[in-house]
């Protein structure tokens, strides 16, 4: 059966709700983001956008292109109410619906059509109801895949709506540079460029056997499904975290490792507090690493058995700097953990019996009077806190 | 080479040597097996460079020699071979050997029988006998527990002590631990290594002799060796250093629950069908008024619960394990009814024999819920 998913995206979302709530913002850039000096952009309206600002462009670029534009440090409360509201909305048109994030959403409509005359009409009534309820402008995108269909919204932005049907792909698709292609990023388009693929129609029309030796057999062969525009994964409904993480852009770059142990420690405290509240235990420990100059590493490291306490954390993350060979300036270090376990064996030999009380009794001090009410000696000095 | 032997004595020795041929040979040799005739006698060796198997059984030798034979087509040959007796004949000049078995003519090419490393018998300070059922049971008993993560090898042998008047074997993967003594005479003895449970599992897949035999065992410092009958294994040590066992064999315990052994396994066994295709297979036990809640879950293929009688002794528990834990040991016990000792929902439990003192099974539960 032909599949039709649609994907909707809000427009400048964050930027949008603030101008719609001041009538004094309509028609002016507005940024909304992190508001320090380091701070990143989070949404720019379409006004902004005009200066070359767009998100995740730290802030003082954003200053510097745009200088007269509104900044704003965002109402997250009320974007997650308004962000609920759409939700409800794209709930009523489909069974099927995948959040991708707070303004962002993929509804499966494959079978629905006793519901509707003719798919586009129905994206057509979709985008009506959201501007209706809500105030806002969507972009919509609809095709037989999840793929196509987010090439789709994002092709005539803002107030979009777009079809792409199997038909469309040559025609649409293959003139699109790879990098629109989902999960090919900076380091991936330019193996593909080295192979002298820059269009997802030269990739489409490329070996699959130069492009395997480039990539390995599961990239290359997910790759070129996508730039033939086929793509057959389900929209899921309700998607569980796939990882838990914390990371801290530092006012003042790290230097010394001391200086990054001391934040591993924090980050580890976190990102064990948040393991522990949801009842997991992860077995694989990502750090990432983004250097002064905004280069960024991730490295992971996979345990023999799921950790889920700050000090085996802390370890895993140290140990796993210690081995990357780069040093200097870090601006940002995160630390998250994945491949969940809820149920753990516990090992004879270890000491665990101790660490569960010792934490039993930390979290339960959390529970009740918040994360930070209990720290580890070493942080003492760093936040005021504690001192005689 | 020329010698004549009984088809069925030759297809068991092969049985049993034909484990010690590498699967994934360094050299191609390695896969082979090798025989040696002389003085109406055919030995046969197999080797991977960890384990070795030596194997005699009688010949009529015409003509004394060596050759080495691929163990696949050498063993699958000898099978289906219609004839009681036999004859091999080798052909120097062409390297093939000819096998004939009344009707049944086969041409084999060979291997290169000087290249083959054969296996020198350990000499060692280090030997004492034990008697082939006490061993099996050992090994029995324990070896099951042992962990096949290579990546931590002394769990994936059994730690053997022999000391002044026992002998014990002990086996464990970090979450379970298997606890055998036997209490013997004069075995003036002060050994402690940990030896592959590979080669622990085919002694005892070997060890079939009706009436009691004597195994001499003889140990230097990376290698063991095991001889009874027309049998010889050899095989590396595992090094390192085993975790101390002692310290995790609790010593007391709040409840005891006496269950019937068959029908405890059963429902076990049955639960867990559902748990099976969960990361640890996990099955909860509920031990209350007069009886064992068995229970087990998967939101994706649904549930399963059993109950079986039992008499607890001590309060209440609620505890979860991994099923297989728990089965793998009630496989070996041999009394009709056992003892599962507890303490509380995390803390490791027990499990004994009937009136079998020498034998502890140490299993940690699983955390469902943290």
């Amino acid at each position: 059966m032909q599949r039709w998913i649609m994907h909707v995206d809000m427009d400048a979302f964050f930027a949008s709700v603030e101008q719609r709530d001041h009538e004094e913002y309509r028609g002016k850039p507005v940024i909304v983001g992190g508001l320090s000096p380091r701070g990143v952009v989070s949404t720019a309206s379409y006004e902004a956008r005009r200066f070359g600002v767009h998100s995740a462009m730290p802030m003082s670029t954003a200053r510097r292109r745009c200088p007269d534009g509104i900044f704003l440090p965002g109402n997250f409360a009320l974007y997650r109410q308004v962000s609920a509201q759409i939700f409800a909305v794209f709930n009523r048109f489909s069974p099927r619906v995948e959040p991708i994030s707070i303004d962002e959403g993929f509804l499966d409509i494959t079978g629905m059509e006793r519901l509707m005359t003719q798919p586009r009409a129905y994206a057509v009534q979709l985008k009506q109801a959201i501007r209706r309820e809500t105030g806002l402008v969507a972009s919509v995108g609809l095709a037989p895949n999840k793929f196509l269909a987010k090439i789709a919204s994002d092709m005539d932005k803002p107030d979009g709506l777009v079809v792409i049907s199997s038909e469309d792909v040559e025609r649409i698709l293959w003139p699109l540079p790879v990098s629109r292609i989902w999960g090919v990023g900076k380091k991936t388009a330019e193996r593909l460029s080295a192979l002298g693929y820059l269009t997802i129609g030269q990739l489409a029309q490329g070996s699959l056997t130069r492009l395997t030796a480039s990539l390995g057999q599961h990239a290359a062969r997910q790759l070129m499904a996508l730039a033939h525009g086929q793509d057959d994964r389900p929209v899921e409904t309700a998607r569980e975290a796939q990882s838990v993480g914390r990371e801290i852009t530092f006012d003042r770059d790290l230097c010394t490792d001391e200086e990054v142990a001391e934040q591993l420690l924090v980050l580890a405290g976190q990102v064990g507090w948040r393991l522990r509240r949801a009842g997991l235990q992860a077995k694989t420990i990502q750090l990432k690493i983004r250097m002064a100059d905004f280069t960024t590493y991730t490295r992971r490291h996979t345990l023999p058995t799921a950790i889920c306490y700050d000090e085996d954390i802390y370890v895993a993350a140290r140990e796993l700097f210690q081995v990357f060979p780069r040093r200097g300036a870090i601006r940002l270090l995160g630390i998250s953990g994945s491949g969940f376990e809820t149920a753990g064996e516990l090992s004879l030999f270890a000491d665990t019996r101790k660490k569960e009380e010792l934490y039993g009794a930390i979290d339960g001090l959390k529970k009740r009077f918040g994360e930070q009410i209990i720290t580890k000696a070493p942080l003492l000095h760093k936040d005021g806190r504690g001192k005689p | 080479m020329k010698f004549t032997c009984q088809k069925t004595e030759l297809v068991q020795a092969l049985q049993i040597v034909s484990k010690a041929a590498a699967s994934k040979p360094q050299m191609p040799v390695l896969s082979g097996i090798y025989l040696k005739a002389e003085q109406n006698q055919l030995e046969l060796q197999a080797t991977d460079y960890e384990i070795g198997i030596i194997c005699h059984i009688e010949a009529e030798v015409e003509e004394a020699g060596t050759i080495v034979l691929s163990s696949r087509y050498f063993q699958e040959v000898t099978r289906s071979l219609p004839g009681e007796t036999v004859s091999f004949d080798y052909d120097a000049a062409a390297q093939i050997t000819r096998i004939t078995s009344a009707s049944a003519n086969f041409q084999l090419m060979n291997m290169p029988a000087n290249e083959f490393p054969t296996i020198t018998q350990l000499t060692g300070t280090l030997s004492f006998t034990i008697k082939d059922n006490i061993l099996k049971d050992l090994i029995k008993k324990t070896a099951f527990a042992c962990s096949t993560d290579e990546a931590r090898p002394v769990f994936t042998g059994c730690l053997l002590e022999v000391g002044e008047s026992a002998v014990t074997m002990v086996a464990t993967n970090t979450h379970r631990l298997a606890f055998k003594k036997e209490n013997l005479d004069n075995l003036n003895g002060s050994i402690k290594i940990i030896i592959p449970a590979r080669i622990l599992s085919e002694l005892q897949r070997i060890m079939v002799s009706e009436i009691p035999e004597e195994v001499k065992i003889i140990c230097t410092y990376n290698q063991i060796s095991f001889a009874f009958d027309n049998l010889y294994l050899t095989s590396r040590l595992i090094e390192g250093q085993f975790p101390d066992y002692h310290r995790v064999i609790p010593t007391d315990f709040k409840t005891r629950v006496t269950l019937e052994t068959a029908a405890f396994l059963a429902a076990v066994d049955r639960v867990s069908l559902i748990a099976r295709a969960g990361e640890y297979n996990v099955i909860r036990l509920e031990f209350g008024a007069g009886q064992v809640h068995i229970f087990s879950n998967n939101p994706e293929i649904g549930q399963a619960e059993e109950n079986v009688p039992a008499v607890i002794d001590g309060p209440d528990v609620n505890i979860a394990f991994n099923a297989k834990y728990v089965t793998d040991v009630l496989k070996t016990i041999t009394s009709e009814q056992f003892y599962f000792s507890l303490n509380q929902t995390l803390n490791p439990a027990a499990i004994r024999e009937m009136d079998n003192e020498l034998f502890i099974y140490i299993v940690t539960p699983v955390r469902t819920a943290h």
